[in-house]
């Protein structure tokens, strides 16, 4: 009763413990120390081991980050413009490690998060430098070749451009050195290169500016232009037009807005032309707009294009098991729709699907997620447009997800297959022996059915002890030292045979018929 | 000689679970505790204990019933290597 008790009670802890892990069996990963994430334990050493390396790099890296500013702006300011590529390509790459460490020291809401984000703009605004200072090289390089009235208007009003553009990026790109240098000098920077590299961006913008009067400057064209309102916003349509003295009414006048065709306005009956311009997909800041009508240009006029804020909105619908729609609207303060803009939709594990408005400002895509809740997030990020960024609030999904897998059937089947396949292997090697002494169902006083004719003397004597065995009823357990033991009349023959089985020997015929006569019970020991 | 026999089954079940308590003993000192592997340790321990106590010319009864056990961590082995392959070949 007692040992019954004892059984059961290890036979219950062993299926409460089968059951317990056969819980965790979908997911094995018990414990890791770099997904612990109760507020109650965190390993230390997967802490130490991320943190205090990086933290120690932060410092040194924003200190090579101005120290890159001013190499990069002198290399510029020299015209080395092999050598700005590649101080600008080892900028980049420091920015992105610097990046990089920001986001995994979790510290972007800090001055150095702030510091990141001067930083960025700092390296796209030396980028823009120095392709714009490219540019402007190969402006006056052509303005020297062309001899082409035409082509030389061209020319300099992409010279009056970029020369617009590189001003601009100079007042932004100094309107940052007030923050920079007080997160640099809190960190005990050195924050002498990047001085020196707002005052190097100076003179390249102000090498530029000395490059109007040369070129810029064009006679008084019959031409006039005018932009009003003189600013505008995202949405706003612009007036484009003026007088042109001595031209013939229905003459073409064709519209430029930085170079490229704006449209085409036709020259009215009282001499002026319109051409009503709308603010879409274009960076807020200046822009220049000129005309032309045949081989007569029209002076530049300046026109600004101010930011505005967007409201994006998201609504999630299931569309099936696994598939969710997103639904939004993409709007200005007003309500203006921004039409044909990219829209993302962040995932919370990261993952980005795009969409694009239509002409009411709606986007809808529809995204494919694994099962669970998911919170969603669509994003404007303004791009080329003169908008600021915007997002829309968190949105939390459910997800069914699919039926279920078969994978884990599939397994199951193989699994099944590979263990028939082991134990059909296993078998053959016991059947033989099965075969060799074939059992008697009930031991007792019937002689078994034995043949030893033809077989090995060694294999003959193996038989003849297993008869005997079983003649007797000892259970097949036993060895013949046990048999020798439980039945001491036949241990003579049991002794025999354990010699002939570990000892190697060979029977001999006579004794072997012995062990027959023995073994079937008509032999003198056994009586 | 039975007394030995009875006391080998028993010495087989300490040395197993002492296997088990070392195997969960390094994992948690790795910092990793993942069923799978603790599995196949386990496995491979039962394994080599079976080895070691079979005898030669007698198959004692829980020899019999070690023999089930390992069919069925084999199979669960099999399993387990199939969903691996299958998530490779997936992936």
């Amino acid at each position: 009763m007692n040992r019954l008790a004892s059984h059961a009670i290890l036979a219950a802890a062993a299926v409460l413990v089968l059951a317990l892990l056969g819980g965790e069996a979908a997911s094995p990963v018990l414990y890791t120390a770099e997904n612990t994430s109760t507020a109650a334990h965190a390993d230390p050493a997967t802490i130490q081991k991320r943190s205090p390396g990086d933290a120690d790099a932060l410092v040194p890296l924003m200190d090579d980050l101005l120290g890159q500013t001013g190499t990069l702006a002198l290399t510029i300011k020299l015209r080395d413009y092999e050598s700005a590529e590649r101080d600008l390509a080892r900028y980049s790459e420091l920015s992105r490690q610097f990046d990089r460490l920001v986001v995994t020291l979790d510290v972007s809401g800090t001055d150095i998060g702030e510091f990141q984000q001067n930083n960025r703009k700092n390296q796209e605004a030396l980028e823009a430098l120095l392709n714009d200072t490219r540019r402007f090289e190969d402006l006056k390089r052509l303005e020297i070749e062309v001899q082409d009235g035409e082509q030389r208007m061209a020319i300099a009003y992409e010279g009056e451009a970029l020369r617009q553009k590189m001003r601009e990026g100079f007042s932004a790109y100094a309107k940052r050195e007030p923050a920079t240098t007080r997160i640099a000098e809190h960190y005990d920077l050195n924050t002498t290169p990047y001085q020196q590299s707002v005052e190097h961006f100076a003179e390249v913008a102000d090498a530029a500016d000395d490059w109007r009067p040369a070129t810029g400057g064009t006679a008084a064209s019959p031409l006039a232009i005018a932009v009003t309102p003189a600013e505008g916003r995202y949405g706003d349509t612009l007036r484009i037009g003026g007088r042109y003295a001595g031209g013939v009414p229905g003459t073409r006048i064709e519209v430029y807005v930085d170079s490229r065709a704006a449209g085409a306005a036709t020259l009215d009956a009282d001499g002026t032309y319109n051409h009503p311009y709308r603010i879409g997909r274009i960076v807020a800041g200046p822009h220049l707009a000129y005309a032309t009508a045949g081989g007569i240009y029209s002076e530049v006029a300046t026109f600004e294009v101010l930011t505005q804020n967007t409201t994006i909105t998201l609504a999630l619908a299931e569309v099936n098991r696994t598939a969710v729609a997103c639904t939004g609207n993409l709007t200005i303060g007003d309500g203006l729709p921004v039409a044909g803009a990219p829209v993302l939709i962040r995932t919370d594990d990261g993952t980005l699907a795009a969409a694009e408005t239509d002409e009411n400002g709606t986007y809808r895509t529809e995204i494919v997620l694994p099962g669970g809740e998911h919170t969603l997030r669509a994003e404007f990020h303004a791009a080329g447009y003169p908008l600021n960024a915007s997002e829309s609030p968190a949105e939390t999904v459910r997800v069914r997800g699919e039926g279920l897998s078969p994978l884990p059937f599939v397994a199951a089947f193989a699994a099944a297959a590979a263990t028939g396949w082991y134990l059909r292997r296993r078998r053959p090697e016991e059947e033989p022996v099965a075969k060799a002494a074939p059992v008697p169902e009930s031991p007792g006083e019937t002689p078994p059915q034995v043949e030893i004719a033809g077989l090995p003397p060694r294999e003959a004597a193996t038989v003849l002890f297993r008869a005997l065995r079983t003649r007797l009823g000892i259970p097949e357990t036993k060895t013949p030292r046990d048999c020798a033991r439980i039945a001491p009349a036949h241990a003579g023959f049991f002794e025999r045979y354990e010699r002939i089985r570990y000892a190697g020997e060979t029977p001999t015929d006579e004794e072997l018929r012995a062990m027959e006569a023995e073994a079937l019970g008509g032999g003198e020991g056994a009586a | 000689m039975i007394r030995m026999a009875g006391a080998k089954k028993y010495s087989a079940a300490a040395v197993l679970a002492a296997w088990l308590i070392i195997v969960a003993f390094f994992m948690v000192l790795n910092r990793t505790l993942d069923l799978e592997v603790f599995f196949v340790l386990a496995l491979i321990g039962l394994l080599v204990v079976a080895v070691l106590i079979d005898g030669a010319f007698s198959r004692p009864r829980y020899m019999r019933y070690i023999g089930y056990l390992i069919a069925a961590g084999v199979a669960l082995f099999a399993y387990i290597v199939a969903e691996k392959i299958l998530e490779i070949l997936a992936a």
